[in-house]
């Protein structure tokens, strides 16, 4: 049995680099929350058309959470960034490729989440909506989607929290996030342990933060 | 107002019929060989202005389906409903977009005449009682915030929930949600009302209270078509009856005499079982 505490730890190039850590995980924290805001209006895209119970819109709209839910978000990345740049000539920079690729991974399961909390819904609120004479539209609007929302933070949040950790991956294609600053470090000081616990230390940090963000918004919006 | 419009409105001041519903059929799982159950055979009917026709019948007999006919909430299979002289059918033009849209345009226009209070009452949890009168108001009618609020108010006030303005729904008894849902209806100002067994889901004691607020709108002058198993109601209140059983109109008539002396079987045996 090796002994673990032959290993000197070596915290010192980590600390010494705080900032770089947290300009880099700034940047996870935006492209995620860019992606995620995205991912929720497409999702809710989706889940109407799911819903629409016309089948020409329906169908798509089911195949789409079905494929996007499969491919792994590493495959979007190398798409998105490499792929299309190939097959199409667009070219995205890495940021914009990461949250192209965020956005699809997200937008599936929000589109579930979405229409999970549709479902949820009394049949009679969207009948006494439509009796009052608004549109489909405004009863999405109006009635529908606010009551929706409040049923939805929860798993959202955990889709949040998904894409934050997803967003690591970003530094494979060349985005010099908080992943990429341990990477160097560990290349120049082979600390791989310490360089990455940052890493996970930041993500549970900013996880924590996040959730008790959520809990005081479900308590803002809960209805008497 | 134009001379045709005028017409018209002295028309309608005549008894001339509100609505008219011609061949109504529906079925549920349509196109669904086992599942599909042919709700409504073929039923038709006619209300004026001002009269109040009760829907009686057992339960399952299409008499809730019935109204939803009326308001396209549930389109017919077949058959039109005429509202204010202009028919309308279930059969959505689905080939031109254009069309499409100016159907469901009408469809909108029709249903802000029409107001329909529901079973269980259905108001939007999310939303206080003044918003929920004034949702429609503002959204279906083009009324600004302020004149939608007065509104709402006003309506409010009338049912007895002026108080209760700017509470939510879970605050509320059963009786106040179904009269707040009766002012939802009424901020519209509908030229006819549909009760979809409106006094079904209340507790006893407060059954009294919803139905005198309906007897009082039938006194204002109101077109209604209720649907109910309140036979003292019916006959008090209602001045036409129309028995319903397994999808068809089986009998019709006077409140009074349909209650009192009914003719067909059907009828008869209904009325035993639930007056017993």
């Amino acid at each position: 049995m090796t002994n673990v505490l032959a290993y000197e730890f070596a915290w010192g190039p980590v600390l010494d680099r705080w900032d770089l850590f947290l300009l880099g995980a700034w940047l996870d924290v935006w492209v995620t929350a860019i992606s995620f805001v995205l991912a929720c209006a497409l999702g809710i895209g989706i889940a109407v058309l799911r819903l629409s119970g016309v089948r020409l819109l329906s169908a798509p709209a089911f195949a789409y959470v079905q494929i996007l839910r499969g491919v792994p978000l590493l495959v979007f990345l190398y798409w998105v960034y490499f792929g299309v740049a190939i097959v199409i000539g667009l070219n995205f920079s890495p940021v914009q490729a990461g949250i192209v690729a965020l956005t699809l991974t997200g937008s599936a399961y929000t589109a579930e989440i979405f229409r999970g909390g549709l479902q949820a819904l009394d049949a009679g609120q969207a009948e006494a909506s439509r009796s009052l004479g608004l549109s489909r539209t405004g009863t999405y609007r109006h009635v529908l989607l606010p009551q929706t929302l409040r049923i939805v933070i929860p798993p959202l949040g955990n889709v949040f929290i998904g894409l934050l950790k997803g967003a690591t991956l970003l530094s494979i294609i060349a985005v010099s996030d908080m992943v990429s600053v341990a990477n160097d470090l560990n290349i120049n000081f082979f600390t791989p342990f310490e360089a990455f616990t940052a890493v996970a230390v930041i993500l549970v940090a900013l996880v924590a933060v996040f959730s008790a963000g959520v809990t005081v918004l479900e308590r803002v919006l809960r209805l008497p | 107002m134009t001379e045709a419009a005028a017409n018209e409105a002295a028309e309608l001041d005549l008894g001339e019929e509100i609505v008219v519903a011609e061949g109504i059929h529906k079925s549920f799982n349509r196109g669904q060989k086992e599942r599909e159950i042919h709700v409504l055979r073929g039923v038709d009917l006619k209300v004026a202005k001002g009269e109040v026709l009760v829907v009686i019948g057992p339960s399952g007999s299409g008499k809730s389906t019935l109204l939803r006919c009326l308001n396209f909430i549930a389109p017919p299979d077949a058959g039109s409903v005429t509202f204010l002289g202009h028919c309308l059918t279930g059969e959505v033009p689905r080939r031109r977009p254009a069309e499409r849209m100016r159907y469901e345009r009408d469809l909108r226009f029709y249903r802000t005449h029409i107001g329909m209070v529901f079973q269980h009452f259905n108001l939007f949890p999310h939303m206080t009682a003044a918003d929920n009168v004034a949702l429609g108001p503002t959204r279906a009618l083009g009324l600004t915030r302020r004149e939608a609020k007065e509104r709402s108010l006003e309506e409010l006030e009338r049912v007895g929930m002026g108080e209760k303005a700017r509470q939510y729904p879970s605050q509320l008894s059963g009786g106040q949600k179904q009269r707040v849902a009766i002012a939802r209806a009424l901020a519209m100002r509908p030229q006819l009302m549909l009760f979809d067994e409106a006094t079904s889901a209340l507790d006893p004691e407060l059954i009294g209270g919803i139905l005198e607020e309906m007897k009082r709108l039938a006194e204002s002058g109101m077109t209604m078509i209720v649907v109910t198993h309140e036979m003292g109601f019916a006959r008090e209140v209602g001045d036409r009856v129309l028995f319903m059983d397994e999808g068809v109109v089986v009998e019709e008539g006077g409140a009074r005499d349909v209650i009192e002396r009914p003719q067909n079987e059907r009828t008869q045996a209904f009325l035993s079982a639930i007056l017993s």
